[in-house]
């Protein structure tokens, strides 16, 4: 490829360098100079992670051809330090506790500095306008915002505080975040600075995806295209053919377990026999570059025999249903009865029954899945993006047929999981290519993939009858659901569990049946999510509570109060509840904030 | 992705000259926010590429003999930022405020919005209803067009291989006018339109007899459209609560015939409505305290 030559400034020093116009300016930013700050998380313009400055506007770099910037003034985050002093953005965001996975941080500095830069006197909506680019899955943005508008104070010299004083150099920073946890345990009622946030304000701080290794390969996953089919054949002779592939492997190679997973071991490192969704891994190519492996990957001939897939949960169940593995989709059913229920509804005046579904959600943590393997003298290292190292651990060692002291899995700074990287993602491909080509191998999931492979939220499908005396006395409640958990268990059997305990919700419910099903389908794994289970019910308790309050005429405030769990209730497994039972507490905080909240509104309380 | 042969030209003349001569599947790189992600994920492999980013004298907003003319590789933000814009065609500020995020407004051209020729374009609809034109130049000179006669479909235009669309224009509205853009997407940033309607109003002096009204509704049909039959319910009468809720229900059956049986359908045949009677309700507000 013919290479063009471009000058400009870049954080505040001209370069000249000779680029292939087909690299994004992300890519030359990161590759060529090693500005690893600016982070890609979506690749389409949409999260903001890969946000630079050009002639002091905000642009997403992956949006952009690295000759563009020919004659431009480009800043990113590693520019915004003056002589050793960090940049009132950067204090600020570190002062105000707006750093958690620190991914989008970068780019959110970045925005929010292209806005002061022209408006120093923002107003809120000026800032959420600013920032509206950039998405951020840990903070809730509350604590972002209020870090722009301390900034603003910062730049004005009001510091009622007076703590950027002391604070201004960045090694003095680094001491007082250093001494933050050393100096004294006693944490709580404290406002502690984060021990990281310093590095991931400045660019510093390395994800997996960021690490660079001597003599490093790429890896890529061949993924199925299709949800159900028997694998036939793969031919792997083109792609190993291919200069620059390094390695090409299969089932076949796998020294150990083909199975992983962290309740059942059900799902396979690469498959052996079924596809079971889209997504499911059949191949892995490691190569000299990321286009060597894309173009290696293309060159891998798949055989399949194609299978009806079942989708619907309730096909899923029946007997004669299309299986996904084994003779049954059921994994597990979990009951849950007390009392008698019948009773309960005989002594009910009203009884509401409704039906619940509830959809997949995606975790979408800003930062895809990445991991990097190497080999070295018989030892596996693997520094990955994840929320679970010693199971990761685990199930290399099992997968390479290794003892777990010849295992190492690191967690490199992670970007945001919320039970999404609970489960194993790239980390075996990456040890199992670092095995057999003796040389570090990273694998970054492309968003697309990432959603492909990632779990998600179990779906739900609930029944749920609800009787209550006329004075809003909670007395029966029945309900029967099903949950997807797609093509792999993951963590559903927790979840089902969690679900099926979680259906009554806060509330004194004497009498209790409930049956959950957990299922496999050909869809995408559902796994461990926020909440884990309890939102499904979430939605279905609150809902019957709002129902059953609205046909018997009281307010939904009121139907709640008469039912909340108390010291002294017992829950719906039985559990007699002594000390510390929180919801009247809360539900009444919530209604007085609310009446402050609505005011004029009050009525619909 | 496939190799392809990088032009920056510094002038127009340059870049036609080049456009012209190149042999091969040429694109124009203007602000890239969708070419460069589509060439990215292979759905188009061009041989040739002219980035016009750094291409001298088409980065303008001016007023000229009551036109305001807009050079095609103005930026969103800068079109935002225009106060000529701002005060005389409303329309196209907020249309071009609704598109994307500040990161994409700052680097995606208005004429690349144009020309990309997305259903959903912001841009369009509110050029519409200002009667844009638009100038394609090319070496054998200049044609113009008003700007949904060169929309020709999802991604098609009328533009022969070797033209470029260089400035967008239009004349400045008249005092007794009103103009307004709403949009509805699926969050409030960076969201794809799902629906959007362009507005105009222009009634007599001094009364609020309607003396022209011209509407456009984009992401109903392949090309943004005008919705006629609806400017007609506006057009010689006095407006009136009663006749802008006439209109809202025209305008909806617009939207249904145009949108065909798709799965969309009922959610934008009541969503329409909504967001109709939220502008013109805003624009005879306007009216009255004008």
């Amino acid at each position: 490829m013919e290479e063009v030559k471009i000058s400009f400034i870049l954080n505040d020093e001209s370069v000249s360098v000779e680029v292939d116009p087909r690299k994004r300016l992300l890519d030359m930013l990161r590759e060529d100079f090693l500005l690893t700050g600016v982070k890609e998380g979506c690749s389409v313009g949409e999260c903001g992670a890969c946000t630079v400055l050009i002639d002091g506007r905000a642009v997403t770099s992956c949006l952009v051809l690295a000759p563009q910037v020919n004659g431009h003034r480009v800043t990113t985050i590693e520019g915004l330090q003056k002589n050793g002093e960090l940049h009132p953005l950067q204090q600020a965001f570190i002062d105000s506790g707006a750093v958690q996975c620190g991914f989008c941080t970068p780019g959110m500095i970045l925005a929010a500095k292209a806005l002061l830069d022209r408006n120093p006197h923002p107003t809120r909506e000026d800032i959420k306008t600013a920032i509206s680019g950039n998405l951020c899955r840990c903070t809730g943005y509350e604590k972002i915002i209020k870090a722009v508008e301390t900034a603003v104070k910062y730049l004005e010299g009001k510091d009622e505080n007076n703590r950027t004083n002391d604070r201004k150099k960045t090694e003095t920073l680094k001491k007082l975040t250093e001494e933050a946890i050393s100096d004294d345990i006693r944490v709580i009622g404290k406002s502690i600075i984060r021990k990281d946030a310093l590095k991931k304000t400045t660019g510093e701080a390395l994800f997996a995806g960021d690490m660079r290794f001597e003599n490093m390969l790429y890896g890529k996953v061949l993924r199925s295209q299709v949800p159900h089919a028997i694998l036939k054949n793969i031919d792997t002779t083109d792609a190993k053919s291919l200069p620059g592939v390094k390695a090409v492997l299969t089932y076949k190679d796998i020294p150990g377990a083909n199975r992983v997973g962290i309740i059942l071991k059900d799902e396979p490192v690469l498959v052996d026999h079924k596809i079971a969704r889209i997504g499911d891994p059949i191949a892995l190519v490691a190569a000299e570059t990321q286009e060597i492996a894309e173009e290696a990957l293309e060159r891998i001939k798949v055989e399949l025999e194609e299978l009806p897939p079942v989708v619907d949960v309730k096909e899923a169940i029946k007997e004669d249903s299309v299986k996904v593995h084994g003779d049954t989709n059921i994994i597990a059913i979990k009951n849950l009865i007390k009392g008698d229920v019948e009773e309960g509804f005989r002594k009910s005046d009203i009884i509401v029954e409704n039906h619940y579904k509830t959809n997949f959600v995606s975790h979408m943590f800003i930062e895809p899945e990445c991991g990097i393997g190497s080999y070295e003298n018989g030892v596996i290292t693997v520094w990955c993006s994840s929320q679970n190292v010693h199971f990761d651990r685990a199930e290399v060692a099992r997968v390479l047929n290794m003892p777990r002291s010849k295992v190492r899995v690191i967690q490199a700074e992670t970007g945001g999981g919320f039970g999404g990287k609970l489960d194993i993602s790239t980390q075996c491909y990456a040890a199992l290519l670092a095995y057999y080509t003796k040389r570090p191998v990273k694998i970054i999931y492309s968003r697309v993939e990432s959603t492909m492979a990632s779990s998600k939220r179990h779906p739900a499908i609930i029944r749920c009858k609800t009787g209550a005396t006329k004075e809003g006395k909670l007395m029966a409640l029945d309900a029967d659901m099903i949950l997807d958990t797609g093509a792999y268990a993951s963590y559903g059997p927790g979840v089902i569990t969690r679900t099926v305990v979680h259906i009554t919700g806060p509330y004194d419910i004497p009498n209790v049946k409930v049956k959950g099903h957990l299922v496999y389908t050909n869809n995408p794994m559902a796994g461990a999510m926020r909440g884990f289970g309890v939102p499904q019910a979430a939605i279905v308790h609150e809902s019957q509570m709002d129902i059953l309050a609205k046909e018997l005429g009281i307010s939904p405030y009121e139907i709640r109060k008469r039912n909340v769990l108390k010291p002294g209730s017992y829950t719906a497994t039985n559990q007699l509840l002594t000390s510390s039972v929180g919801i009247e507490k809360t539900l009444d905080a919530a209604v007085e904030k609310a009446k402050e909240m609505l005011k004029g509104w009050e009525g619909i309380l | 992705m496939q190799e392809f042969k990088y032009f920056a030209p510094s002038d127009i003349n340059q870049a036609l000259k080049i456009l012209d001569s190149v042999k091969g599947d040429k694109r124009i790189l203007a602000g890239g926010t969708d070419l460069v992600i589509a060439i990215r994920e292979r759905k188009i492999n061009p041989e040739v590429v002219i980035d016009l980013k750094n291409t001298q004298n088409l980065n303008y907003i001016k007023q000229e003999n009551g036109y305001i003319k807009i050079g095609s590789m103005s930026t969103f933000t800068d079109v935002i930022e225009s106060e000529l814009i701002k005060r005389k065609a409303r329309v196209l500020h907020e249309s071009c405020y609704s598109m994307g995020s500040p990161q994409i407004r700052n680097w995606a051209t208005i004429g690349g919005n144009i020309i990309n020729a997305s259903p959903a374009t912001d841009s369009v609809p509110a050029l519409m209803v200002l009667d844009a034109t638009v100038k394609l130049e090319s070496v054998s000179g200049i044609r113009e067009f008003k700007v949904q006669d060169i929309l020709k479909g999802i991604n098609k235009t009328n533009l022969n291989e070797n033209e470029i669309l260089t400035e967008i224009s239009f004349k400045i509205p008249s005092e007794n006018t009103v103009t307004g853009f709403r949009k509805l997407g699926r969050r409030a940033a960076l969201s794809i339109a799902r629906i959007s309607i362009a507005c105009l109003i222009e009634v007599e002096e001094n009364t609020m007899r309607c003396r022209d009204a011209r509407i456009a509704l984009g992401a109903v049909a392949k090309n943004p459209i005008r919705a006629t039959s609806a400017e007609e319910v506006l057009i010689g009468k006095d407006i009136s609560q009663k006749l802008i809720d006439d209109c809202v229900e025209v305008i909806s059956e617009i939207a249904v015939k145009n949108i065909g049986n798709r799965p969309s359908l009922p959610f934008k045949r009541q969503s329409i409505k909504g967001i109709s009677r939220e502008l013109l309700n805003r624009l005879y507000m306007e009216l009255w305290s004008n």
